[in-house]
């Protein structure tokens, strides 16, 4: 189709609702996305912390035993290959720990386990290795947070989920819309039928405006959207205490492309559905 | 039954003087015949064909039946009946704006029924239709309603423009070709439709009432033009009950449709029309 039938009517007409729905869908989606990318880091940065950790803790009340167990860990600890590194917490630091929990109790008196930070360690062989200490006990820190990673996991879905739901909507919206131009603009298109325009050469002129439309709507709902990320994300970054927006570079460029993505997505649902209705004229 | 004719050989029996109009910046023969140059012919038996062809709107009796006849190549028809009697549904079945209920339409040699819905676009094109309420698209000038079919048929941008400027100025419309549809009067909007069913040489034009919304001398002109046309060789069908139209055509074949049959068996070419047609 040349370009001066671009001259037609549906081609010139102002965006219009149309426009607007693209716009709130593409909000939707983006906001969304970027919520699911947003986690997606987060559960990275919460099990790739924890996923390798391990915790040692020898739970004695007597305390010269304990200390005893504790050097024996320590020892077998150093011949045990593949290790990252091991960190005996201090007795002083681990009162210091939960000093502030113990309102005027001398916490030099209580019974505290010795604790071993292990870094790139496996719970189950470490657990194999101590099995003749008795007090003794192997936690894998990830195993802690399993249940936070999975409820991470689980909003990650949802939020997907109203991803792929906005995008979707703005198919089946962007189908209607081309039904419409097609009964609004019927009586062009059929003189053109007439002169020998083929479906195709048709549903570009339709899709043209759509095109158009949809990209206005997209270009709204983007701004709309950044200006919401970057809102959350720098009252996020306020909180500090090592809580980061977790938005990656390439999550950035992720949402900067779903509105081009969502535009052809709009344009060839809207093709489809017109070369199906075209379909039925004789 | 054939309504067969031969353009060329008839066109030698029109009574009429071949004549330029005074709209005409140019001899007409001359322009024509630059205008349609290199226009590729049919040399087929027939260029349309009907047989035993059938129309029904719904579930309600056939507006359209038993119609068998064929057009020849450069042949010039009349199409005739009172109001009703499917002279556009028949107009519609040839340009393929509608599908038979029931028989064979060929167009061109080919059965358009088993044809792939991607080739009518094709067959259309070879096929210059005038409405009788003209069709064209308001929010395009007339110069851009003329250039139409050009663009659709894909001819590029640079081509175009002379083509079209000249065609406006063969029927009388260059200074108008900036002109929206509704600023022309019903008479420059007929030259405007025909100058666009023309504009691609076809092998066949269509005219529904092309007169019936114009002056008895705009339409002798308009009717001098597609006899021009047919002169180079392009079967043209008018359908009209204009009885003042077929008698300025004395020689061109007539088809009478009444309640959706064809009413003359003969198909013989009937001059003086009976008044009957009006």
């Amino acid at each position: 189709m040349k370009p001066r039938l671009a001259l037609l009517a549906l081609q010139r007409q102002r965006p219009g609702t149309f426009a607007l729905l693209m716009a709130a869908t593409c909000l939707l989606m983006l906001l969304a996305a970027a919520m699911a990318l947003a986690l997606r880091g987060a559960a990275r940065q919460v099990s790739g912390a924890t996923a390798t950790r391990v915790l040692v803790q020898v739970v004695d009340a007597n305390p010269d035993r304990r200390d005893a167990t504790a050097d024996e860990v320590m020892a077998r600890l150093d011949r045990i290959h593949g290790l990252g590194s091991a960190h005996r917490v201090s007795m002083e630091q681990a009162q210091a720990l939960v000093a502030p929990y113990m309102d005027g109790v001398q916490v030099s008196q209580l019974p505290l386990p010795v604790l071993i930070e292990l870094d790139g360690g496996d719970r189950a062989r470490l657990a194999r290795s101590f099995a003749d200490l008795p007090h003794v006990q192997v936690t894998a820190a990830g195993a802690e947070l399993g249940p936070l990673i999975r409820l991470i996991d689980a909003l990650r879905g949802v939020s997907l989920g109203i991803a792929l739901t906005a995008a979707a909507a703005s198919g089946l919206i962007a189908m209607l819309a081309a039904r419409a131009a097609l009964a609004r603009e019927g009586p062009t298109l059929n003189i053109l039928h007439a002169l020998g325009a083929t479906d195709r050469q048709i549903s570009y002129l339709v899709t043209g405006k759509i095109a158009r439309d949809a990209g206005v709507g997209a270009a709204i709902g983007l701004g709309a959207a950044l200006l919401i990320i970057l809102t959350i994300a720098s009252r996020i970054a306020a909180i500090g205490a090592g809580i980061s927006p977790a938005l990656s570079a390439s999550a950035w460029v992720t949402l900067l492309l779903l509105p081009v993505g969502l535009v052809g997505l709009a344009v060839l649902a809207a093709q489809a559905a017109l070369l199906v209705a075209l379909r039925q004229a004789p | 039954m054939a309504y067969a004719n031969h353009g060329r050989r008839q066109a030698a029996s029109i009574a009429l003087p071949f004549k330029c109009f005074t709209w005409l910046a140019l001899p007409c023969h001359a322009v024509v015949n630059r205008i349609f140059r290199g226009a590729k012919r049919t040399t087929m038996a027939g260029i349309v064909h009907f047989d035993n062809v059938g129309l029904r709107y719904g579930t309600g009796a056939e507006t359209l039946a038993g119609l068998s006849f064929t057009l020849m190549p450069g042949s010039f028809h009349f199409l005739t009946g009172a109001s009703g009697a499917g002279k556009t549904s028949l107009i519609n079945l040839i340009t393929l704006a509608q599908r038979p209920s029931r028989g064979i339409v060929s167009l061109f040699g080919e059965d358009t029924a088993g044809l792939p819905r991607n080739r009518l676009p094709a067959i259309r094109r070879r096929i210059g239709v005038v409405y009788q309420d003209f069709r064209l698209i308001p929010q395009l000038s007339a110069f851009d309603n003329v250039a139409l079919p050009l663009r659709i048929s894909g001819m590029a941008e640079r081509d175009i423009g002379s083509r079209v400027e000249e065609l406006l100025d063969w029927v009388g419309l260059a200074p108008r070709a900036s002109a929206k549809p509704a600023t022309l009067s019903g008479g420059e909007q007929q030259r405007v439709a025909i100058a666009r069913a023309v504009i691609t040489h076809p092998e066949l034009i269509v005219a529904d009432e092309p007169t019936g919304n114009v002056d008895p001398d705009m339409a002798a002109r308009l009717l001098h033009l597609l006899e021009v046309m047919n002169r180079q060789g392009t079967t043209v069908l008018i359908a009209t009950h204009d009885v003042h139209l077929l008698r300025q055509m004395p020689g061109a074949n007539i088809m009478r449709l009444a309640k959706g049959r064809i009413d003359d068996p003969t198909g013989s070419v009937r001059f003086p029309p009976r008044e009957s047609v009006s």
